[in-house]
Order: C-alpha cells, then sequence, then structure tokens
C-alpha cells in the first residue's frame, strides 16, 4: 500500500476508497489557509409541499448523491430514520450520508439504510451502536470519514463535500419558511450544525411538526435557505436530547479528577475576568463546569463567553454574570433551548462561526481554557476520541480538534483507566486531536503537562498538583493493569479521520 | 489519622482506585462488605492485589495509610485472614466486635506466631479494635491495654445501638455515653479513637454534626463508608487555622520563657497545654 507517516507519527494511504487522494497530516499547515471562508448568497421563497415524497421528488436527489443531516435531537432523532426509509422505498442506491454526528435511533435507521444499500458512505463526526460494529466490520461499502465540527463546516464551504440534499430537522417553521429550534412541540434549541448545510446544500428540505403563522425570534435558519418544507406528525422527542454523554457524574473518581482540572486551572492562572470557556460534553468535564461555577462565584470573578454545547448549568452562570455570553452551537437538554429563546446573552451560533479554522471570527480560537475528554492519550499528548484501546467506536470528534487548537489552555480529564483497561499508551490506537494542541493530562493519579508547554509545567509544578511526567504516569497505572494487548490490524481502513483543515491525520484499521 | 475508607475486599477497580479520595487511610473490608459465599474469594483477591495497591500508592499517595478488617474471632475466617493479609505485607489489621482483652491476646498471639514464620519483627503488624457493643466499650480501657499492637479504637454504633434497641439516626446524645468512654479510654491508652461510620449518605449536614461532635468528644478520626464523605471528616477533623496559630504561639512562647511555667496572654501554659500545641502542630503537619 502507498502512503506516507504524518506527522501524527501515523501511515496515511495516499489513496482511500471512496474518498480519493489524501493530504497527510502536517503540523505547519494549521497555520496556512488555504481556502478562504466565504458565505453564498442565496434568496430563496420556500415552497410548502405536503409530504416528504414530493419533496424528495422535487429536490432533484439522484442515486450517488450527498444527503446531510443535523443531530440536534440527538438521542430523540426520529428524522433520519423517516427520511431514509422513504429514501429506501423510493428506490434510492449509494448516497453519501453526511451528517453532523449520529446518535440514538439514528444509527439502526443508517445501518438498516446500509444493508439495504441505499447508503454506501457515511461520513460523520461520531457514530454509535448499532453501526460501530458494522464499520469495524468492514460493512460499510468506503470507508466511514470522521470530521470534527469546524472540520465539516470548512469542508462543506470549501466545495470539498458538496451536499445535494439537506435534511434539516426544525421544531417550527413560521409561514415565511424561516426556521425554528426553540419553539414547537419538540423545541431542542440551537440549529447551529445546520447552518452550513443550510447556507451551501443545492436543496434545503425542511422538516417540521409545528407550523406557526407569525414569524418569532430567534430564527435560526431564514427562509431564504430553504427550498422545500415539509410538515410531519413528529420529528422526534426533545425530552431525549439531554442523553447521551451529557450525564452529570455520580462517581467519585470522576469528580476527584473534575476537582484536579479545577486546580490546574487555577494554578495556571486561566480563570481570571474576562476568560473564555469550554468543555465536552463527557462526566468529568461537565463536573468540572459545575466546580467552575462555585469557584467563580467564591472568588467574584466574571469570565467573558462560554461556547459549544451548551446546558442548564452554563445557563444558570450566564444568569448569575459569570459569564457575559452564551456561544451555543448546539443545546444540550431543553432547559438551554428554552433559554436560547428567552435570554438576550445566549446567542446561536454556526457550525463554522464556532470551530471552522478559517472563519474569520472562528469562536473556538478565542477560547482561554478547554476541557476535552478522551477515550485515549498518548506519550506525545495524542488524543483519542473515537475508539477504546480495543479499537471499538466508543466516542465521536466533536468540536475536539478545533477547540483544542484554538483555546489557549487545552485540558484533557480522563481516568487512569477503565474498567481494567489503561487509558494512557505509547501510541493511541486513533489520533483524533493532535498531542500539539493538548497541554495538560488530568487523572486522579498524577496530572501530566506536554513538554511544548514548559510555562504551564513552571506554574503547576510550583503548586500541590501532583504533576508527573506522562511516561510516569503511564508506567505507574500499567503497574496496576498491566501492558494492555492491541488489536490486530488488516490493511484495510475502514474510517479515516480528517484533521480540521482537510488533512488525514488517522485511520481505523479493521 | 482523620477519616479512614472502607472498601469492599472483593471490588478489584475499587480497592485500586480506593486511595485517591483523599482519606487518610483505607480499610479493605472482609467481613460485613463480603458475603459468606464470597469470603474466599475476597481473601485470594485482597492478598493478590494488596502488595500492588500498596506500591501504587507509595509513589502516587505515600502517606495514605492501608488497613484491613478481617472476620471476627466468632467466625472461622480470622485465622485465614490474618495470614493472608500478613503475608501479602498488611501491616494494620481492624478486628471487628472485640469484647475482652483475652481477644486481643489471642489475635496478638497468632500474629506472633505468623511474624516469626514470615520472618517479620515481632509486634510490626497493629491492631484497630472495633468495639460494637455494650461489653466491648465497658472494657475499653482493659482492651486497649492488653497489647502494644493495639493503636486504636474504632467505634461501631451500628451494632451498639441494635444491642441497645436505639436508632443510629435518633437523638445524638444516646451515643454520647459509649464514645465519650471510648475516646476516653483511647486516651488513657495513649492511642487513637475513630468515630463511627456514618451510613445516612444523603445527609450531608448530619454528617458534618456528627463529625463535629465526635471531634469534640476527643476522637481522632472518622470511617467513611463512601468516597464523598471525606472531604467533611478531612475538614471537621483537622485543627483549624486558629488553633493551629494558637499552638504556635504557645510553643514560641516556651522558647522565650525557659524557666519553667510561663503564659500567653493571660493562659498558664503548662504540660497538658504543651501535648495539647505539640498535637495540633503534628496533626497539621501530617495533613499537609
Amino acid at each position: 500500500m502507498q502512503g506516507s507517516y504524518n506527522d501524527a507519527g501515523r501511515f496515511i494511504p495516499s489513496h482511500i476508497s471512496g474518498y480519493g487522494k489524501t493530504r497527510p497530516f502536517h503540523y505547519e499547515d494549521e497555520y496556512s489557509p488555504h481556502i478562504q471562508h466565504r458565505v453564498p448568497t442565496r434568496d430563496k421563497v420556500p415552497c410548502s409541499v405536503t409530504d416528504l415524497p414530493e419533496a424528495i421528488s422535487l429536490s432533484g436527489l439522484k442515486d450517488g448523491m450527498r444527503i446531510s443531516f443535523h443531530h440536534h435531537l440527538r438521542l430523540g432523532d426520529l428524522v433520519v430514520g423517516l427520511v431514509l426509509e422513504q429514501l429506501e422505498e423510493l428506490g434510492f442506491r449509494d448516497l453519501v450520508l453526511c451528517a453532523s454526528s449520529l446518535m440514538g435511533p439514528a444509527c439502526a435507521s443508517v445501518l438498516r439504510a446500509v444493508q439495504a444499500k441505499v447508503v454506501a458512505r457515511i461520513e460523520t463526526t461520531g457514530l454509535k451502536e448499532p453501526l460501530t460494529d458494522a464499520v469495524l466490520q468492514g460493512e460499510i461499502p468506503q470507508p466511514v470519514i470522521f470530521r470534527s465540527h469546524g472540520g465539516r463546516a470548512r469542508a462543506i464551504e470549501a466545495g470539498e463535500i458538496p451536499i445535494d440534499v439537506a435534511f434539516l430537522a426544525a421544531s417550527a417553521i413560521d409561514v415565511q419558511g424561516n426556521l425554528y429550534g426553540c419553539t414547537g412541540k419538540n423545541p431542542f434549541g440551537s440549529m447551529g450544525y445546520a447552518h452550513p448545510d443550510a447556507q451551501y446544500a443545492k436543496t434545503v428540505i425542511a422538516i417540521t411538526d409545528t407550523r406557526v403563522e407569525g414569524q418569532s425570534l430567534p430564527i435560526s435558519i431564514p427562509s431564504k435557505w430553504v427550498d422545500l418544507i415539509v410538515e410531519v406528525p413528529a420529528i422526534g422527542d426533545a425530552r431525549l436530547i439531554g442523553g447521551g454523554s451529557l450525564r452529570i457524574s455520580q462517581n467519585p473518581l470522576e469528580l476527584v479528577i473534575a476537582t484536579q482540572a479545577l486546580g490546574v486551572l487555577q494554578a495556571s492562572g486561566m480563570i481570571r475576568d474576562g476568560f473564555n470557556y469550554q468543555a465536552g460534553s463527557g462526566g468529568i468535564s461537565l463536573l468540572v463546569s459545575m466546580l467552575l461555577n462555585s469557584h467563580m462565584q467564591a472568588h467574584h470573578i466574571q469570565g467573558g463567553f462560554a461556547s459549544g454545547g451548551i446546558t442548564e448549568s452554563l445557563v444558570a452562570m450566564a444568569q448569575n454574570k459569570l459569564f457575559h455570553t452564551l456561544y451555543d452551537v448546539q443545546s444540550f437538554d431543553t432547559g438551554s433551548a428554552a433559554s436560547l429563546a428567552g435570554n438576550p446573552f445566549h446567542k446561536e451560533m454556526g457550525a463554522s462561526q464556532y470551530a471552522n479554522p478559517y472563519h474569520p471570527g472562528c469562536i473556538a480560537h478565542a477560547l482561554d481554557v478547554m476541557i476535552l475528554s478522551a477515550t485515549e492519550v498518548d506519550l506525545d499528548f495524542h488524543v483519542n476520541s473515537i475508539t477504546g484501546t480495543n479499537g471499538r467506536i466508543l466516542g465521536a470528534l466533536g468540536g475536539g480538534p478545533d477547540t483544542a487548537y484554538g483555546a489557549k489552555l487545552t485540558v484533557v480529564v480522563i481516568p487512569s483507566f477503565r474498567g481494567r483497561i489503561p487509558m494512557i499508551h505509547e501510541h493511541v490506537n486513533l489520533v483524533c486531536t493532535p498531542g500539539g494542541s493538548v497541554d495538560v493530562v488530568v487523572t486522579e493519579r498524577g496530572v501530566a503537562v506536554n513538554p511544548l508547554r514548559p510555562d504551564i509545567l513552571a506554574l503547576l509544578q510550583a503548586s500541590s498538583l501532583p504533576v508527573v511526567p506522562i511516561r510516569t504516569l503511564m508506567e505507574q497505572i500499567y503497574m496496576l493493569t498491566g501492558r494492555p494487548h492491541f488489536p490486530a490490524r488488516t490493511a484495510k481502513v475502514v474510517a479515516a479521520v480528517e484533521y480540521r483543515d482537510g488533512t488525514i491525520i488517522d485511520c481505523l484499521w479493521r | 489519622m482523620r477519616s479512614w475508607l472502607y472498601t469492599p475486599a472483593n471490588t478489584p477497580n475499587r480497592m485500586i482506585q480506593a486511595g485517591m479520595y483523599g482519606s487518610d487511610g483505607i480499610i479493605f473490608d472482609l467481613e460485613d462488605a463480603v458475603a459468606l459465599s464470597e469470603k474466599d474469594e475476597a481473601r485470594l483477591l485482597l492478598e493478590g492485589l494488596l502488595p500492588l495497591i500498596r506500591a501504587s500508592l507509595e509513589r502516587t499517595h505515600p502517606a495514605v495509610k492501608i488497613a484491613v478488617r478481617i472476620n471476627g474471632l466468632d467466625t472461622p475466617y480470622w485465622q485465614d485472614d490474618l495470614k493472608a493479609v500478613v503475608g501479602s505485607g498488611g501491616a494494620i489489621i481492624r478486628v471487628p466486635k472485640v469484647e475482652s482483652a483475652a481477644e486481643v491476646e489471642e489475635i496478638a498471639h497468632a500474629l506472633s506466631l505468623l511474624e516469626a514464620e514470615l520472618h517479620i519483627p515481632d509486634g510490626s503488624v497493629h491492631l484497630q479494635v472495633l468495639l460494637e457493643t455494650p461489653r466491648g466499650v465497658e472494657e475499653a480501657f482493659r482492651i486497649g491495654a492488653a497489647s502494644p499492637r493495639v493503636i486504636a479504637f474504632s467505634f461501631g454504633a451500628e451494632d451498639y445501638c441494635s444491642a441497645l434497641g436505639i436508632h443510629r439516626n435518633g437523638p445524638r446524645v444516646a451515643l454520647d455515653y459509649p464514645r465519650a468512654r471510648i475516646a476516653s479510654a483511647a486516651s488513657a491508652c495513649g492511642i487513637e479513637a475513630y468515630d463511627a461510620a456514618y451510613g445516612f449518605l444523603d445527609n450531608a449536614d448530619a454528617l458534618v454534626l456528627e463529625c463535629a461532635h465526635a471531634k469534640a468528644l476527643g476522637f481522632h478520626g472518622k470511617s467513611a463508608i463512601h468516597p464523598k464523605q471525606v472531604a467533611a471528616i478531612n475538614g471537621e477533623f483537622s485543627f483549624s487555622a486558629q488553633e493551629v496559630r494558637e499552638a504556635k504561639a504557645i510553643l514560641a512562647s516556651l522558647e522565650k520563657n525557659q524557666d519553667g511555667v510561663s503564659s500567653l496572654e493571660g493562659r498558664m501554659i503548662d504540660k497538658p497545654v504543651i501535648a495539647w500545641a505539640h498535637r495540633v502542630l503534628a496533626a497539621a503537619e501530617g495533613n499537609r
């Protein structure tokens, strides 16, 4: 197999089936934007239709084209299943499915569509059971392409993944054809991940279960980006948007890790007036936010903005004036969805504004602190957030590579081991976020600082935190767990991870 | 030692992580936390894990002490437990439901035999004695004085309440007598006293009150049955910054006046006050 090793030390084939020629990841490329951010000018009059088959027919969709979805309804999504079932009935074949992520019932629907040959390729930031096994067993005809949220927005805007038809769930649509996420029978909040799809897709089919007469605010997607409107009995169940990786952890060990992480933020001097903050969706990350809330209140610190997926607890922090603005690309619970509709400090942002590396106002690049979850970390501080050590797909890229790159301090929070499987290795199974973007790894057994950040190392060493070299930390963990055996690889690529700039940072081999 | 966190000895994941929660000590429990049908498996597991966990803690949390609660002397398990613990390097044994000095002498003798067999210095394995019955409470001083191996008492309130037919969460005054007697006997024997674990996990306020009460009666610390109790226990059993300042001032006043009895801000500084100051500063140093 022809290919080369990239800057993450990974072998990248020069060509991936269904994807084409690859560009291996290089650190220096991160700083040289070769694609300029552009916003298309479209001005359409949406046409209301009665049902989905007619909309599909009017969209001009053909076999082999690319369709897209957002995942704002998370575990409560019914739209992906509804559309794929219809496409199967209409006899479509070999479509490319490009989703902002796949979770909950959507995954079973996509697998059915793959088995029915409706879908031949999947592009996403993450996927869950039962799709995961199908990917690893090579049941998807072409390799899955994982893109971060920022990378997906960039690729859409750059024309690298032209979307032919975007099927976008909206919780309500008004008579002018404007799309809302905050009102209706199933309000799910921000429609941020759908913005690039709406702006750049050749045809946008908006799907809702609620039509409203008058216009209200905030409009998530204006009617000028919408072609067709379909009304269905239910787009899903908004009560389930708080599922997935959004539990508030009751695990005492995770509280220990979160407490250490807060210690890192304090010792590094990052918690100060005006600091901008984001935490990922894992249980430990959410605990860090909870502890940060108490710390900021106790010390009368007012941050700048908090961004990314927004939770009720972040809304409460903003209400207490701990952050002046919430930039919401995705509402993580019904409370934050309601807040987006009513609170002036709570603003919806599109995926491109959030994390596109070439967006001039990229919010991720203005972050001071990013708390990142991971499934594995290695001695080069590379982070895996998709697969476990055993190679199974567990998580998603999310906005991890984008925010880690942009934040002044990126802290990975991770237990030393899960079950009996250690979480720090010489080499991760799959590189998702390059070590160059990661500053500190926090476990319950110690805190490791990337040697690229001697400034942070000096600050943490002057604190009472248990700072240890990452190799020492790994050896301490191995002392308890033993050295893990890694899964054998074949020569077949079942998935590729595209870095946010469009280069390939790693491949998942069958 | 302010806090001792119980962890069932048949849960390897929890055992490996037990030292991470900030308690001064951890207790692997072979007794109540392990079902009768799993006693042998738990003992085998503990025997295999104890050296690993100790070695790991020495690297990451060297101040954390490890104890093992064995099964009671009225069971057929305690001698096998003892062999497994001492054979795998355990140095502190928590013995449940002790009611007499004779029981301490029995286990101390068994330990001496084991130490000789394993070429461990005689007397190097220490005992924490659980006083859980009215009889054990009444015998506290004689139990503590029965062997130099005894380094601490621990109060077992559940069994004590059961024996008296009172509710564990009833009026606190009901347990004042056994607590005071245990704390006093511990002091008389020159050993530490740890208060009973508090089993109402969701009542954090009551835990804090119970800690404060036990500390006021002379206890050094308390057992915990969940990691989330540790911070409150440590907090309540730590000497306050004011107490540390006072202790430093007392010892500093001694250095200035070495002629005998001195005074500080109108308070006479004599031997017991000096001993208190040393205890405060030693505890503060140990808790760093």
